[in-house]
């Protein structure tokens, strides 16, 4: 890291007490009174990994087994194509990209949230069985109840929510919640509802088990417009939800008598971070089922590229959306013929990941 | 005129009392130190006196207005708190640390200003961490650490500044130079300082007021000469001392008797 020192020597021509900061900032606002402080670092790998995602989604879309060269996807996409390669372009691969992009940042958005809250790499949405739970609901509306689409979504988000109402109400203990606690018994309650899932599966019929098997391992195929219009829409209002939380929540990480005391309502930012956390998650599974590792992984990748603490939500969202894209084009590509669902491909390096987590958290103890 | 005050107020913890009725008045512009024996309820006191704890009966009153009911950022340019004991989060920066004590300067349309970085500046020079400003705090000593958290503190420019144990983890010297520092701060800007200190000597040196505390009550409050007295530290303590006057400041100095 080149870290140019903010105090230049004498010559400086900022008249204030200027700061080390031990790295780059870029200050932003009037050269004699800026508003804003950005960690130039991060900055940076903002930009570089939004490039590499818009390469990617570029690629995705123009490439693939159909037969449509570059240049007829490109005309495709600004309306000038035939028919058939319009149908294949615009209406098939560009929603399933978008959406790719936009669930990647929701996922890892409320990663970040969840492992901030409980202070633990391992405190994240997908591992204390909130997707469990998710698919659990969704289990019940397609099997149990023969509901449609829309009724499983329903199912995927009441299911999620209630799964993170139990969990939050087990580990509460003499009125407040505590990281660890938290996640073991989250641990316990996915892998109670993961049993749940397999006997609710092994009563159904064949095609219906595969049915919903699919759906389980976390799909991207068959997105529409409309429906990634409407989950943009909700997701937006989270998201910015998101963005106001992250400075109170950074707050709150250097404990609750300091952050009291710097006039923070703890309790009110630890319950708003819950529910916007629950509801990205539960978002994004009710939308193309349970997709693991995303929540669990892109925080901390962010984290260690730009050298951050705590909450970076810009790189963490970035990253979210590059890996869930690339996660989805790998399975579409791995094997043309049968191409696999996304969630296969983010489990298996989930997997990877996840021992390596393990691994050094075992060493550090 | 006192700004803060306890009125009555019964405190303590879900299933625990631990300050059945206690009534303080904190001098304005003084500087105020609690003295008492472990667990005494040092610690409970001071957080009654920022939102951390509300009275289960009585009031804490800030300028007549009870706290508990106050806009919470209001309270938190008024009061600051350096809690016994705070822990940094992994990974972060001295400066980053000092910077949240701007908290209740700062809001969404204005996250950063000259003024947020000249106390920041300020901060660092008056706790001598400036030279540290660019390491990550999990890598510097306990003292060095302990003055990064009064840096924080400092930060966010209150004109009532509480301190629980302040002196933990420092060097002799950086005790001294610490208390001078809130010393400066008060007899210069006119803060009104509280500190919880565990050397009576200290105590009885730098305050203008001390507050004695045992099991939970207020036992006396005056200033050093009438509350440092044989009888307080052996009723107090349970210490058989001697208190004479300081050679230096003549204040009164607890000489414990050797029995040997
Ligand atoms: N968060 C808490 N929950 C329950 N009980 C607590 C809590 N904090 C303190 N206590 C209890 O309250 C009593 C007073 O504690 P307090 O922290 O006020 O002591 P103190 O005078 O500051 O002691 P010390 O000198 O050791 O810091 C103790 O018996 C302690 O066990
Ligand atoms: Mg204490």
């Amino acid at each position: 890291m080149t870290a140019e020192r903010t105090s230049t020597g004498p010559a400086s021509p900022r008249p204030q007490p200027t700061v080390d900061f031990g790295r780059r900032m870029y200050r932003i606002g009037p050269r004699d009174r800026p508003m804003l402080l950005l960690d130039a670092r991060s900055v940076r790998v903002c930009a570089v990994l939004w490039a590499a995602t818009i390469l990617l989604a570029f690629y995705a879309i123009t490439s693939g087994s159909a037969q449509i060269t570059v240049s007829e996807a490109l005309t495709a996409l600004f309306g000038r194509g035939d028919d058939y390669t319009t149908m294949v372009v615009a209406e098939w691969r560009a929603p399933r990209v978008l959406m790719a992009i936009l669930l990647g940042t929701c996922l890892a958005a409320s990663g970040s949230i969840f492992q901030n809250l409980t202070g633990n790499p391992l405190g994240s949405p997908d591992i204390i069985g909130f997707q469990t739970g998710s698919f659990t609901g969704a289990l019940i509306v397609m099997l149990v109840l023969g509901g449609g689409s829309a009724a499983t979504m329903a199912g995927a988000l009441t299911g999620g929510l209630v799964t993170a109402l139990l969990v939050f109400v087990l580990s509460i203990r003499r009125g407040a919640v505590r990281g660890v606690r938290l996640i073991i018994v989250g641990i316990g309650v996915s892998a109670m509802l993961g049993s749940a899932n397999v006997w609710i599966q092994l009563t159904a019929t064949v095609e219906d088990a595969i049915m919903a098997g699919l759906w389980g391992a976390g799909n991207l195929s068959g997105v529409t417009w409309p429906t990634f219009l409407l989950v943009l829409t909700v997701s937006a209002a989270f998201l910015a939800a998101a963005t106001l939380l992250a400075r109170p929540m950074k707050l709150t990480r250097i404990g609750v008598p300091f952050a009291t005391a710097l006039g923070q309502k703890v309790r009110a930012v630890q319950v708003a971070a819950v529910v916007i956390g629950v509801g990205l998650t539960a978002l994004a599974t009710a939308t193309v089922g349970p997709i693991s590792f995303i929540a669990l992984a892109a925080p901390q990748i962010a984290r260690r590229l730009v050298h951050t603490d705590g909450l970076a939500l810009g790189p963490t969202a970035a990253v979210g959306s590059l890996l869930l894209l690339l996660a989805d084009v790998t399975a579409q590509r791995i094997h043309p013929d049968s191409p696999l669902p996304v969630g296969i491909v983010t489990v298996c390096i989930g997997g990877l990941y996840f021992l390596w987590l393990l691994m050094r958290e075992g060493r550090t103890r | 005129m006192t700004r803060l005050l306890v009125e009555e107020a019964a405190l303590g913890y879900q299933d625990q009392v631990v300050c059945p009725e206690v009534s303080v008045a904190i001098p304005d512009g003084r500087f105020t130190v609690i003295v008492g024996p472990n667990a005494c309820g040092k610690s409970t006191l001071l957080k009654s006196l920022t939102r951390l704890l509300a009275p289960s009966r009585g009031n804490v009153l800030l300028d007549g207005q009870a706290l508990h009911s106050m806009p919470t950022k209001q309270v938190a340019r008024q009061i600051g708190l350096l809690p016994q004991g705070p822990v940094a989060p992994d990974g972060i920066r001295v400066v980053d640390l000092v910077t949240r004590g701007r908290y209740p300067h700062q809001s969404l349309f204005t996250p950063w200003s000259p003024e947020d970085e000249r106390a920041v500046a300020e901060a660092m020079d008056a706790t001598g961490v400036r030279q540290l400003s660019g390491r990550l705090v999990d890598e510097l000593s306990g003292g060095q650490r302990q003055r990064v958290w009064m840096a924080v503190a400092l930060a966010q420019q209150t004109p009532i500044l509480l301190l629980d144990e302040p002196t933990t983890y420092l060097d002799l010297s950086h005790q001294i130079e610490l208390l001078e520092l809130c010393l400066g701060l008060n007899r210069s800007t006119g803060h009104t300082l509280v500190a919880v200190l565990h050397d009576l000597n200290q105590a009885a040196r730098y305050a203008d007021h001390i507050i004695a505390m045992h099991g939970g009550t207020v036992v006396q409050t005056g200033t050093p000469a009438e509350v440092i007295t044989e009888a307080l530290v052996a009723d107090v303590f349970g210490l058989d001392a001697r208190v004479i006057p300081d050679p230096e400041s003549g204040s009164p100095l607890v000489v414990p008797r050797w029995r040997h």
